[in-house]
């Protein structure tokens, strides 16, 4: 009787899409981090990364068999225990190049960051699904931005500008779906991107003070010119061209790809890893890879479409606008159209939290497709 | 909100097609990376991780005929950073600048640079390069190169020219032999990664140079020497603005010698004006005056409109054209056979000889002699004459080119003629370049052809007889001596200064060559605007006949007396001068004796070759009768133990790179078996080899 019901009302497409993800993922590791032996194991950072996919699909599956909508009981809870973790891991958090974002647990590192962004999509779809209007007023736009902005300044704060980023992504992308008026939003986030860039122009011209450091600021702005850091960010990103670029249609071979592997494209197991993807697998190896991402932001669309209530709805939305934000940004700077935020891509990306976090929201949209029925057993 | 409706569909997919525009952006923007920038991209991956340190090809040696050194290479370090394997840039710049003696903020900013491979400084002193070898900093490192060394100095600067820093010929027969002298350069190509590691197992690739071929040149260092002894002595009495002297074979066009005045050491050229450099012989046009009749009287005789039989009426001028034409001999010369007119270089004699050839066969023999071309000589930025186009040319034009006036020509150009009328009449090309020596000492011969026949043996014969009648009685008999031979012609042209002949300015030359009945030496003396005495007789003719004099001792060329000539010291005369001092043997004596016996003797010597070795030769040999203070020339040959032998260092263990530097430091070239580390090495370390043999070192990669 489940077993039948497991089969009906699984998605499969969106389950298979993400075991291959996490597949590649630990293979692309495997690629990228062969020349920086941990403890004189080459392997180790492939280890690793095989071992998070297996925890995270566990996670996943756990996420999705636990009726989602507890979670919109729970949301007070969570909502005030993500504010403390955040908040503690300022006080008493690791810090390592320069930002403070990490928990040490043993040699484990946890970064509550990753988790809040779950942790906000459930707490602020359990705020939209409750509210009685449907946000055609400014007034009404404040306090789900209140519910975002607290935890988005905490983590500007680590400095974790990439993250908070990720939020306003989320936050658009909900109340897009909740129903808030056009103009609203448009106004909302374009006047604050001409803000944003009105702020950098005075800042360059005439030296206006911004809460950016100078790397960060150098990253923002280095994707129109290269020139502009040539040794920095700009060093990052024409290696990340020239890794790219070099893979021509189908790459030089997982082990074979030089940039990556000789260090000369930086941090290329983690915010860069799509440039050694296209370097070894290249055009078509790298077109695999945004397929594999459309089908997931295709079936969690389709998921959030077909909810059975606005809570699934709304946490299926958000799912979706953080991984579409992910991968967006991710590879938009890797291939040089977008700013360098440091943001990683979901499921490829080396590090254990965010593999985590992406994998229970997969789990939660399979769920909200598998209770999806309004008939229930 | 409760209940997703038609709003929330409609918005769910446009949220969809917004991923899709976007992801079909990116897929577009990676398509233009990996095909369109694909290969620039591949270009630059593979640019960034290699190396390529830079193995000179060493350039090859210009020796003169008999294999005397004039031009070599010596090893010395070039310095070169590698900004990535840097650790503490400004530490090492510090250490760098000062060492170095550059300036701190020109090396700092060479070592922040992006970029694999940036020069330091090149070519420095051995010691200099051993105090920085001293500090061991990472990421500056050494590479061989060689430098230029003209061991003579300024001697044949001339012909010799000199190459720049990049070994490269700038000048001389280091331009124009350049793609021979200068080898293959080759190279050292090691893959590193981002922080300047070198990749165990990666790709090193040595592309061996190939070093340049040796030229031995036509040029005799004897010769050259006393053709500088010689401009020397010009420049010092006449103090003219230059002086050339150039000594030729006129049976093949060989050059013996040549050389310029004011000169230039090719080791600091810079040191000296760029007009310096200039070879007069072969890059600027003069009047050639006089020194041009036996142009116009060996075509006169070969076309028959003159006879040896003839006379000629000089009064002293002559009228053509409504011009009236002076004689240098105002009151004339009254009746002159052919001989005479040549022997006393009578212009009014030479204006009738002209007008009966006719312009149409002088500048047919102006084309055939060579003189409306350039010589072919192989030295660069040769000029070519300048004469009247032949359909403006009128009779008193033609009477005025008869004696060499208004038309200009190249030493080198009336040389190639003055060639042709005296070795039997055949063109011949002036040349420098005699043959390549490659490493494995194969000799390639450098082709000259032998030109076409421009008058006949019996012409040639008869013009030459006259010109021998110049020096023994005519106005060249300064340079006279008694069973020599000599033949020549005298020159005093005025210079044209702005196009206008000036009154004052002058251009004194003598052109002769010996033996007359079958020369072995050809000789061009031009002395630009001497100060004082001006005549050609006076100014060219005495250095003209102390080179011979010279010459013909060195070459041994037989005296041959004529009836009524004796030997020198029985009533004849061995010297244009007097002869009071007879020239001590000093021969298989240290340099030192010489030089103190050669001093003592009234004499002034100079020594060239291994100074701390014995003479081996001698010029003017022993006995000659010489005039106080003449110079001799003495050469010195090795005296200590066998030389050219190296020790072979040991290079196992080394990398690669290490080890050819150990070897070409060491002189001796590295043959590359494998890859990796020196394993193996063939000869063993510390056996004693010829400088310039291969070793043979067998690399093998590393064990763990």
């Amino acid at each position: 009787m489940f077993y039948r019901r497991l089969l009906r009302d699984t998605d499969f497409t969106l389950l298979v899409a993400t075991v291959l993800l996490l597949v590649l993922g630990v293979l692309i590791q495997a690629g990228a981090t062969v020349n920086m032996p941990v403890g004189g194991d080459p392997w180790f950072y492939t280890k690793r990364q095989a071992l998070y996919a297996g925890v995270g699909l566990v996670a996943m599956f756990g996420a999705m068999f636990i009726d989602y909508r507890s979670f919109a009981r729970w949301a007070k809870f969570i909502y005030a225990g993500n504010i403390g973790l955040l908040a503690l891991v300022i006080v008493a958090g690791s810090s390592s190049m320069g930002a403070q974002r990490w928990f040490y647990i043993g040699s484990l590192s946890i970064q509550p960051s990753e988790f809040a962004k779950v942790a906000i999509i459930l707490t602020l779809a359990a705020h939209l699904s409750r509210r009685p209007d449907r946000l055609q007023r400014w007034i009404d736009l404040f306090l789900p931005f209140l519910h975002v902005g607290v935890p988005a300044l905490i983590i500007l704060a680590q400095p974790d500008l990439g993250t908070s980023l990720v939020f306003s992504g989320i936050l658009l992308g909900m109340l897009f779906i909740a129903g808030a008026a056009w103009k609203h939003l448009l106004t909302a986030y374009g006047s604050a991107l001409a803000a944003v860039v009105a702020w950098v122009v005075l800042h360059l011209r005439w030296g206006v003070w911004i809460p950016l450091k100078e790397y960060q600021l150098n990253r923002l702005i280095v994707f129109t010119n290269a020139n502009i850091d040539p040794l920095g960010a700009g060093y990052h990103i024409k290696q990340a061209l020239v890794a790219i670029g070099s893979g021509g249609l189908i790459g030089k071979g997982l082990f074979s790809a030089t940039q990556g592997r000789l260090k000369f494209l930086p941090m290329q197991h983690t915010d860069f890893v799509f440039a050694v993807a296209g370097e070894s697998f290249g055009f078509l190896g790298a077109l695999v890879l945004l397929s594999l991402f459309f089908i997931i932001i295709w079936r969690g669309i389709r998921i959030a479409a077909e909810a059975k209530d606005a809570f699934g709805t709304l946490v299926a939305a958000g799912v979706v606008s953080m991984l579409a934000f992910h991968v967006v940004v991710n590879i938009g700077m890797t291939v040089g159209i977008m700013p360098i935020a440091g943001i990683p891509l979901p499921f490829i990306s080396s590090g254990g939290s965010a593999l985590l976090t992406n994998c229970v929201a997969v789990g939660l949209l399979l769920g909200i497709h598998f209770r999806r029925r309004k008939i229930t057993f | 909100m409760t209940q997703p409706g038609i709003v929330l569909r409609k918005r769910a997919y446009l949220l969809l097609g917004c991923f899709c525009l976007i992801a079909l952006g990116i897929a577009g923007r990676l398509a233009y990376l990996q095909f369109v920038r694909g290969p620039y991209l591949r270009e630059q991956a593979f640019n960034v991780r290699t190396h390529e340190v830079p193995v000179e090809a060493r350039r090859g040696v210009i020796y003169d005929r008999l294999g005397r050194e004039l031009a070599v290479s010596v090893n010395v370090d070039s310095i070169f950073a590698v900004p990535s394997e840097v650790k503490d840039a400004p530490a090492t710049a510090r250490k760098v600048a000062e060492v170095l003696g550059l300036d701190y903020d020109w090396v700092a900013e060479r070592l922040a640079q992006n970029s694999a491979f940036v020069w330091l400084k090149r070519k420095i002193p051995d010691e200099v390069s051993q105090a920085l070898k001293v500090l061991d900093l990472p990421g500056i490192n050494f590479t061989p190169e060689s430098r230029r060394v003209y061991p003579k100095g300024s001697v044949a600067a001339h012909v010799l020219g000199f190459a720049g820093i990049d070994s490269q010929g700038l000048a001389g027969v280091e331009y124009s032999y350049d793609d021979q002298l200068r080898g293959t350069p080759g190279s050292i190509i090691i893959e590193y990664d981002a922080i300047g590691r070198q990749i165990p197992q990666a790709m090193h690739r040595y592309i061996a140079p190939v070093d340049g071929q040796s030229l031995v040149l036509t040029i005799d260092e004897v010769i050259q020497s006393l053709v500088e002894r010689e401009l020397d002595a010009i420049m010092l009495a006449n103090k003219p603005k230059h002086a050339t002297i150039v000594v030729m074979d006129p049976r093949n066009g060989e050059i013996l010698g040549l050389g310029c005045r004011p000169g230039f050491d090719p080791n600091r050229f810079a040191d000296s004006p760029e007009a310096n450099w200039r070879n007069f012989a072969v890059s600027d046009t003069y009047h050639p005056g006089s020194t041009f009749k036996p142009v116009t009287a060996a075509a006169a005789v070969e076309e028959g409109v003159v006879s040896w039989s003839d006379n000629f009426y000089c009064s002293g001028s002559v009228v053509v054209d409504d011009r009236r034409l002076h004689c240098h001999k105002s009151d004339g010369h009254g009746s002159l056979s052919l001989t005479g007119v040549v022997e006393f270089s009578c212009n009014v004699g030479f204006v009738n000889i002209g007008l009966r050839l006719g312009s149409t066969a002088f500048y047919k023999y102006w084309h055939s002699f060579g003189l409306d071309s350039v010589s072919g000589v192989d030295l660069p930025g040769e000029a070519v004459s300048l004469i009247l186009p032949e359909k403006d040319c009128h009779s008193v034009d033609l009477a005025v080119m008869s004696f060499g006036q208004t038309l200009t020509v190249t030493p080198l150009e009336l040389m190639r003629a003055m060639a042709a009328i005296c070795n039997g009449g055949h063109l011949v090309t002036p040349h420098v370049g005699k043959e390549f020596r490659g490493a494995d000492g194969q000799v390639v011969p450098i082709e000259w052809p032998v030109g076409q026949q421009v008058i006949s043996a019996e012409t040639s014969r008869e013009v030459s007889v006259a010109m021998e009648a110049v020096v023994a009685t005519g106005t060249g008999k300064v340079a006279y001596m008694p069973g020599y031979r000599l033949a020549g012609k005298t020159g005093t042209s005025q210079k044209t200064v702005g196009g206008v002949v000036s009154s004052d300015a002058f251009i004194s030359s003598f052109c002769g060559f010996g033996p007359a009945d079958a020369p072995e030496v050809l000789i061009l003396v031009v002395v630009d605007e001497p100060v004082g005495e001006y005549f050609g007789s006076q100014v060219a003719a005495p250095p003209f006949g102390r080179l011979m004099r010279d010459i013909y001792r060195y070459l041994e060329i037989p005296l041959v007396y004529k009836a009524g000539e004796g030997p020198a010291g029985q009533g004849g005369r061995d010297t244009p001068g007097s002869a009071e001092l007879t020239v001590p043997s000093v021969v298989g004596r240290t340099v030192g004796e010489a030089l103190a016996i050669l001093q003592s003797a009234g004499l002034r010597a100079e020594a060239t070759g291994d100074v701390s070795g014995v003479v081996a030769r001698q010029t003017p040999g022993p006995d000659a009768k010489v005039a106080p203070g003449t110079l001799v020339l003495l050469e010195a040959g090795p005296g200590g133990p066998a030389q050219g032998l190296v020790i072979v260092p040991d290079v196992r263990g080394r990398s690669m790179t290490d080890a050819a530097m150990l070897l070409e430091k060491a002189g001796l070239r590295i043959v590359i078996q494998g890859t990796g580390l020196a394993a193996a090495q063939n000869p063993a370390p510390g056996s004693s080899v010829a400088a310039g043999s291969p070793v043979v070192v067998a690399f093998e990669p590393p064990r763990d």
